[in-house]
């Protein structure tokens, strides 16, 4: 199972279709950091909407890839947060660094142009 | 309703994490509590395959006191912990992770009760009353 990533202009969108293992997050990592440097995108916007709990490896994951992209110049926008996943988000103490959050896919990319 | 689970791998914890929340959602849970009791579960397992490399995880429906719980009971063989006060110090891990995976349990849900022996293994209960 692997994490779709298409190319939209200057953005990449991920969505996220299934809640994921560790490993499966961190190759989702690994190929969005490649498919950055090979499409030079100065945007990445992920979708969340079918992911019902981020918990303390998945949170960290998250940050790290925003970090990461935002090194290679790119801005993350994480799109779709359920309730469930801010209540818990918020009860964990889990901050989002370096990542701008809307509430859908439409939204993100939106606000993908306005940084342009 | 009683479920047994061995957690041995990422995959039982995806498994684990999918029946807690069946289980939650039929003992009609809120869907904010569904989203606790998945996190709970979530980093219990993850524990037992990190620390102990393999476990049991048993979730159950539980009445006490005439109100609904939901009950995961984590159990182990494996190193144990050595200072209990110490693992709910927040970025406390002897693993080089965060160091936030129990102390988050205990902000999700409303009962943990851990005991440990070192050398012999570990268990951990987690209760969630349905409101």
């Amino acid at each position: 199972m692997t994490v779709p990533i298409i190319k939209l202009g200057d953005n990449l969108i991920i969505t996220i279709q299934t809640e994921m293992t560790d490993d499966m997050a961190v190759e989702a990592q690994n190929k969005i950091l490649s498919r950055i440097r090979e499409t030079e995108a100065r945007g990445l916007l992920i979708d969340l909407s079918v992911i019902d709990v981020i918990d303390s490896f998945m949170g960290r994951v998250l940050n790290d890839t925003a970090m990461m992209a935002r090194l290679m110049g790119a801005q993350t926008v994480v799109a779709g947060i359920q309730p469930g996943v801010a209540v818990t988000f918020m009860e964990l103490g889990l901050k989002m660094k370096n990542v701008y959050t809307v509430l859908d896919i439409e939204q993100g990319l939106e606000l993908l142009k306005s940084l342009e | 309703m009683i479920v047994d689970l061995d957690i041995t791998n990422e995959l039982d914890v995806l498994f684990a994490r999918n029946t807690a929340k069946c289980l939650a959602g039929e003992m009609g849970f809120s869907r904010e509590d569904i989203a606790r009791i998945d996190l709970a579960v979530s980093e219990l397992a993850h524990n037992l395959i990190s620390h102990a490399i393999q476990g049991k995880l048993i979730l159950n429906k539980r009445f006490s006191s005439g109100q609904t719980v939901f009950e995961a009971v984590s159990l182990d063989n494996g190193p144990g912990i050595d200072d209990l006060e110490r693992v709910f110090e927040l970025g406390y891990s002897t693993k080089g992770s965060l160091g936030i995976g129990l102390n988050s349990v205990l902000e999700v849900v409303d009962e943990l009760l851990i005991d440990s022996d070192a050398g012999k293994g570990t268990q951990v209960i987690v209760r969630k009353w349905l409101r």
